[in-house]
């Protein structure tokens, strides 16, 4: 019984940590007005130009390097997300396009892009191609024994049963708030996805802040691509994978809306979304047997519950609740 | 100094400036379109070149995709299957267009087509297999109709509802239930699968009459007409008037008195029902049976939902140059699939890729529609004597 909830808890937390990169870097990038709908495209490209740079790499060299091997794996899938980024924004930013069409065309785009580039790396005639070397080291726990105690045991599943990625994605969460609410940089970019006008007449650089932070936040929903290969899926790249991937990208765009846009939220709504997301394999715990069919009517439990926290959030109206005001409208200061 | 020279840089005309134009002419449009059409097809016949590794021409290539889209030319069995099924594709992708055209000229941003079609089309399912034989033929397919109608409608007041009301973020909402819908499709597929591997055809009793040797004949017939009757409803009556209004301004068409809440409602109403109406006609007349989401393809809406979104932006809310978008889209992914086959090189990503490549060739197009860039003076002046000096050699 400790064991399956505590097993409950630790995919949990690897799911959630995968969609928050993604969350996160669509709260950053939404706090700019941009809406980047691309963002499950993006995390494919994330996770297939990681995963690709990181084997190719771990193929080629008799002795890899772990930090060169890690480091490639993260460089490149932050590098070639945030190209995806830098093109949504030029389109949405510069051509002033529909930020909703653009992000649709760029799902198609990235998903495919990822799957086309996986190709090259699968050899022919195999399904799934796997980065030994590189899933051992994202999976690399932290060696700490609390003893056998039930506290000790839930301890340890919570604290040190995760790879580095969890770590760096709370920490990131940690700084991006503290970005965004005690830096003059964050006030602006706030700013800008408030009322761009009112930014723009305040001497702000206002295209400047929506190409950065749709870039960076790109970036970091590519990580969470890297993440999901080397890590989640035991470090195997394959066709199907990136259709998995595709599907968790919608759940980081509504992991946004239930953490209201702020980056702390996420550490812990992500963990309620992968309780919710493994709840139909662990519903036994509360001793509730389930048919299959039954259980796929637990897998839109996520996805309620972000349209409840919406519908509560602009019922309230509480100002600090609410999505940037200006997001998914094209700025052009000749306008009024 | 430095500073003072830093201030003149400051005040110095920029080097090119955007500025606004005023509704593009007929004949600027269609440039435009041509020209993003072409640039699309350039950058493509490159990327076909280096996917191809300089082994496929372009037009060995242009010519495939033809040929998965439209048959080969001369061949009638060919031609015969490909266009039938490009057709009721094109089709199906223009009837969700044309549903969600009504809520877009609104600016409301229904991206939930897919759960409205989905939900649809389960709707009709019921019907079709729960009351399979309680009821006269005629009686049923009314019935059938009616309830897909209604499951669609009703999809889209929701979210219509807490956004009139409560200013609830649409586009966040309608995304949302997409999936809810899906789920719940799911449900009843895995529930009715029970222990077999799939899912059989439902009785085809229950099946909606066939017409020139195919089932879904009716279903094209219907898509295509809804586009001009949605063109129609738009252009010429009450209600197509008020929804234009309330997407130039919401304020302006509250001071003209008109019931906004109502409107956005109303539409959404539609808008979910045509949605609606075209999943239960796919699972009618086309698939006899329902989809698990977790497969590939999800072949009750086929991904149109979202694709349909890009369809109805990419025509400027004009309903029947829909058809012709429809048609574009369908014989990139046809065409591209057709190389798939037919080149190994490209696998199904790179189809997509192209796809891609395309759609943002047209996106970013669309910018010179609106706005025309101004180049500074200095530009101007080599172009102006560029000009000055050809016209004296002409002389």
């Amino acid at each position: 019984m400790l064991s399956t909830v505590l097993s409950w808890i630790v995919r949990a937390i690897l799911f959630g940590a995968v969609i928050m990169y993604g969350s996160l870097g669509e709260t950053l990038t939404e706090k700019s007005g941009n809406m980047n709908l691309g963002t499950p495209g993006i995390m494919c490209i994330g996770g297939a130009f990681g995963f690709g740079c990181t084997y190719l790499y771990e193929m080629n060299i008799e002795n890899p390097n772990p930090v060169l091997t890690i480091a490639i794996a993260l460089f490149c899938a932050f590098f070639f997300s945030a190209l995806a980024g830098m093109l949504f924004c030029f389109l949405t930013t510069t051509l002033r396009a529909n930020q909703n069409v653009t992000g649709l065309a760029m799902t198609i785009f990235g998903t495919g892009l990822a799957k086309f580039f996986g190709t090259f790396i699968i050899p022919e005639g195999v399904v799934t191609v796997k980065a030994t070397y590189a899933n051992s080291l994202f999976c690399k726990t932290i060696p700490l024994d609390f003893g056998e105690s039930t506290a000790a045991q839930i301890a340890e599943a919570f604290l040190c049963s995760h790879g580095f990625m969890l770590y760096l994605a709370i920490i990131i969460a940690v700084v991006m708030a503290f970005f965004l609410k005690k830096t003059k940089a964050g006030l602006n970019l706030r700013a800008v996805g408030e009322n761009p006008a009112t930014a723009d007449a305040a001497g702000i650089n206002v295209s400047k802040y929506k190409y950065l932070a749709t870039s960076i936040g790109a970036g970091i929903a590519g990580l969470g691509g890297a993440y999901y290969i080397l890590d989640y899926n035991y470090g195997g790249w394959s066709t199907g994978a990136a259709g998995g991937l595709q599907a968790l990208g919608w759940l980081a765009v509504a992991l946004v809306i239930f953490a209201v846009w702020r980056p702390i939220n996420l550490i812990w709504g992500s963990f309620i979304f992968g309780l919710c997301y493994w709840l139909y394999n662990y519903i036994v715990v509360f001793g509730i047997k389930m048919t299959s069919a039954q259980s796929s009517l637990l897998e839109a439990v996520p996805y309620l519950v972000t349209i409840i926290v919406l519908i509560i959030s602009s019922v309230h109206k509480k100002k600090e609740n609410q999505p940037p005001s200006a997001l998914g409208l094209a700025y052009f200061r000749e306008e009024r | 100094m430095a500073k003072a020279k830093k201030h003149e840089d400051a005040n110095r005309e920029p080097f090119v400036r955007i500025v606004k134009k005023g509704t593009p002419s007929r004949k600027r449009s269609v440039a435009v379109r041509a020209g993003s059409l072409l640039a699309a097809l350039l950058i493509c016949s490159a990327y076909i070149l280096i996917v191809g590794k300089g082994e496929i021409s372009i037009g060995e290539a242009l010519s495939q995709m033809w040929n998965g889209t439209f048959g080969i030319p001369g061949n009638e069995r060919s031609m015969r299957i490909m266009m039938w099924d490009t057709a009721i594709y094109a089709a199906k992708l223009l009837c969700i267009s044309v549903a969600l055209t009504p809520a877009f000229k609104m600016k409301f941003w229904n991206i939930g087509a897919e759960g409205q079609v989905v939900i649809g089309g389960l709707a009709t399912a019921i019907i079709m297999h729960d009351y399979a034989g309680s009821m006269s033929k005629p009686m049923m397919l009314v019935v059938m109709i009616t309830v897909c109608i209604i499951a669609g409608a009703v999809w889209g007041i929701i979210p219509a509802v807490f956004k009139a009301y409560f200013g609830t973020n649409e586009t966040l909402f309608t995304l949302m239930m997409n999936y809810v819908a899906m789920k719940i499709m799911d449900y009843f597929y895995n529930m009715w699968k029970g222990k077999l591997s799939a899912l059989p055809t439902f009785d085809k009793e229950t099946w909606f009459p066939s017409l020139l040797d195919h089932s879904y004949t009716w279903n094209i017939i219907i898509f295509v007409a809804l586009a001009f009757i949605m063109y129609f409803y738009l252009k010429k009556t009450k209600h197509g008037y008020e929804i234009s209004v309330i997407g130039d301004s919401a304020n302006t068409a509250r001071y003209a008195g008109i019931n906004v809440k109502k409107v956005i409602i109303r539409t959404m109403a539609i808008s979910g029902a045509i949605c609606g109406l075209c999943g239960g006609l796919t699972v009618a007349a086309q698939n006899h049976s329902i989809a698990y989401s977790a497969e590939a393809v999800h072949t009750v809406t086929n991904g149109y939902g979202f694709t349909a979104i890009i369809v109805a932006w990419l025509a400027n809310f004009n309903t029947i140059g829909m058809i012709f978008i429809s048609l574009l889209i369908l014989f990139l992914e046809k065409g591209t699939g057709q190389l798939g086959n037919s080149f190994p090189e490209f696998s199904v990503g790179a189809g997509n890729v192209m796809i891609g490549i395309v759609l943002f060739c047209i996106i970013g197009g669309a910018f010179f529609l609106n706005y025309r860039l101004v180049f500074c003076d200095a530009v101007k002046n080599i172009f102006r004597k560029k000009s000055a000096k050809g016209g004296a050699q002409n002389a």
